[in-house]
């Protein structure tokens, strides 16, 4: 089979054929993708767009008509959208400082080679492995009266440990579970980061009389930079896109945010718009500010990591 | 001194490993205990698998894991048929518009999925695709990060071996299907994992796509579970357990290529 091939294209032909061949090969390649980029992406993209600019409603199609800007009008006018707003924002805030220091800590733990590094790695990575709801599951029966926890809790006096169905405890419970779940994800973006900083470095700094936390905070640190920012921009993004945690919380405890709107983000204000009350138009502009948030997020680590010149 | 350290050291790493093992092992231990027994320590003989028989002859578990190993086949398959093509294209082949594209695809990567919820779900509905299989796979079979994830990979192939393949005789397709391919088992098995833990562990569409249980897949039927008999523990308990230890044993099969795969095919935005 192979030899008949070389046969029938001798060296002359290969060079002939080179061009056409490339070309008619690459676009048959990228044609599967492209069609279902468009398809299903860039229609949903734009008609998504569109439809925040409508009174839109899938389940009555005759009533729908274009309003403009009135949804992002009446958006900014709703109190709701601000606590779902305040809500992701300050999850954003806490979730991702503690994700990054505590997934730094772990790969620092980690980087030295030592008997049964292997397995606390994979140990560190499993829960990021396990679905969400699971988590979110397993964490509520841990917390639920008279549970483990709070058994544990109640050595220090806290015996109330039913924190999702708690107005002011149920986001810091979840806050908790994402923690939990992501460290040891990012964790291995940090080891891999480790391995790109040369080890003649420290040997320098070390000729120099530099102690272990002086090596830390004067080249690691600064070193780390363009892992860290990575870090902090996908942390970021996946913390606005939190959804599955909130909706196994607050389903048990009635609805999507509850208690009393207490765990409401953007993406679930979104959604409960959306398929709960079918206001598509109204959940198609929330999504839209979502959206527009990312692309901020992204726009600020790209002209941090564009200066410092490392990608 | 040295060893009081390197003792210390192993507690804390230690410490940490209980933590994110805990909440596993408490699942499973208490997915096997009857209800009055939960969250009790008890000895060894009081366990026994009737939740787990339970589950499988009073719910619909059996469709559930069928649903959900449907649904995550179906999307490997497309996945990696459109991201290993395009991404070879865009890495190592020359024509119009290859840039064009490959900014395509990392714009793409900023659109949160959930923008395109609403009218995925107005097309699947008006294609009649509600509550099928079609609408859990179809729309799903291209991820643009995994194209960007195998161009990465592909481009640190040498052109020399494909350059070998050509002065042979075969043309661009066959020197990809027959040369290049089998090497690229690194980055197959990366986007397999992480397509079938995305899969697996997906809720948010095939809650929304599907409203009939026998289309549920495994997640969705533990949630629907969950707040149904909230009181029944140890009955959710080996539901967490059902669903976690496949993904669980995938995961630490593969786990090495997983970690490698991170680490180089560098997901950079």
């Amino acid at each position: 089979m192979k030899e008949n091939i070389m046969k029938k294209n001798n060296a002359g032909r290969i060079f002939l054929a080179k061009r056409s061949d490339e070309t008619v090969t690459a676009y048959l390649f990228v044609l599967p993708a492209i069609i279902c980029w468009i398809l299903w992406f860039l229609i949903p993209f734009m008609r998504s767009i569109y439809i925040s600019f409508f009174k839109y409603s899938y389940v009555t199609p005759d009533k729908n008509r274009f309003i403009g800007f009135s949804n992002y009008i009446h958006l900014f006018q709703d109190p709701k959208f601000y606590i779902a707003l305040k809500n992701t924002l300050l999850f954003g805030a806490i979730v991702v400082p503690t994700i990054t220091i505590v997934s730094l800590l772990l790969a620092l733990l980690l980087n030295k080679s030592f008997k049964g590094r292997g397995a606390f790695r994979t140990i560190y990575y499993l829960p990021y492995v396990i679905a969400p709801i699971t988590v979110a599951t397993v964490f509520m029966y841990l917390f639920v009266k008279d549970g483990v926890m709070a058994k544990f809790f109640g050595i220090i006096g806290i015996s109330n440990t039913t924190w999702y169905a708690n107005i002011k405890m149920a986001m810091p419970f979840i806050g908790i579970m994402f923690i939990w779940q992501m460290v040891g994800f990012y964790m291995v973006y940090y080891l891999s980061g480790f391995q790109t900083i040369p080890s003649t470095v420290y040997e320098s700094a070390e000729i120099d009389g530099a102690n272990g936390f002086q090596k830390f905070r004067f080249i690691t640190v600064p070193m780390l930079r363009p892992t860290t920012f990575l870090v902090i921009t996908y942390a970021t993004i996946q913390s606005f896109q939190l959804f599955d945690q909130i909706a196994a919380v607050s389903n048990a405890s009635g609805g999507l945010g509850s208690p009393a709107g207490a765990t409401s983000t953007l993406l679930t204000y979104f959604y409960q718009n959306s398929f709960r009350y079918y206001k598509m138009g109204y959940g198609s502009a929330i999504a839209v500010i979502l959206f527009l948030l990312i692309l901020l997020v992204t726009f600020i680590q790209r002209k941090f990591t564009d200066a410092d010149g490392a990608y | 001194m040295k060893r009081f350290v390197k003792l210390i050291f192993y507690i804390i790493l230690i410490i940490f490993a209980i933590i994110f093992i805990a909440p596993l092992a408490y699942a499973i231990y208490n997915s096997l205990l009857p209800l009055d027994k939960v969250n009790h320590i008890v000895p060894l003989s009081f366990l026994s698998l009737d939740n787990y028989k339970e589950l499988f002859t009073n719910y619909d578990i059996l469709n559930w894991y069928k649903n959900t190993i449907n649904m995550a086949i179906i999307t490997l398959v497309g996945q990696l048929t459109t991201s290993l093509l395009a991404g070879y294209a865009i890495a190592k082949l020359n024509f119009k518009g290859k840039r064009v594209i490959f900014n395509i695809i990392v714009v793409t990567l900023m659109i949160p999925f959930q923008l395109l919820l609403v009218p995925l779900y107005i097309m699947v509905a008006g294609l009649g695709w509600h509550n099928s299989m079609l609408s859990l796979t179809i729309p799903f079979i291209l991820n643009p990060l995994y194209v960007f994830m195998a161009r990465q990979f592909f481009i640190t192939i040498p052109n020399d071996l494909v350059e070998a393949a050509r002065i042979d005789g075969l043309n661009h397709a066959t020197s990809f299907f027959r040369v290049v391919l089998p090497i690229a088992k690194p980055i197959i098995i990366t986007l397999t994992i992480f397509n079938f833990t995305q899969s697996w562990n997906a809720y948010l569409v095939p809650a929304t796509f599907v409203s009939n249980d026998k289309m549920y897949t495994l997640v969705v039927g533990l949630n629907t579970l969950k707040d149904t008999y909230f009181n029944r523990l140890n009955l959710t308990m080996a539901g967490v357990v059902m669903i976690t230890i496949p993904i669980l044993l995938l995961f630490l099969v593969l786990q090495k290529y997983l970690i490698e795969g991170i680490a180089t095919s560098g997901i950079k935005g």
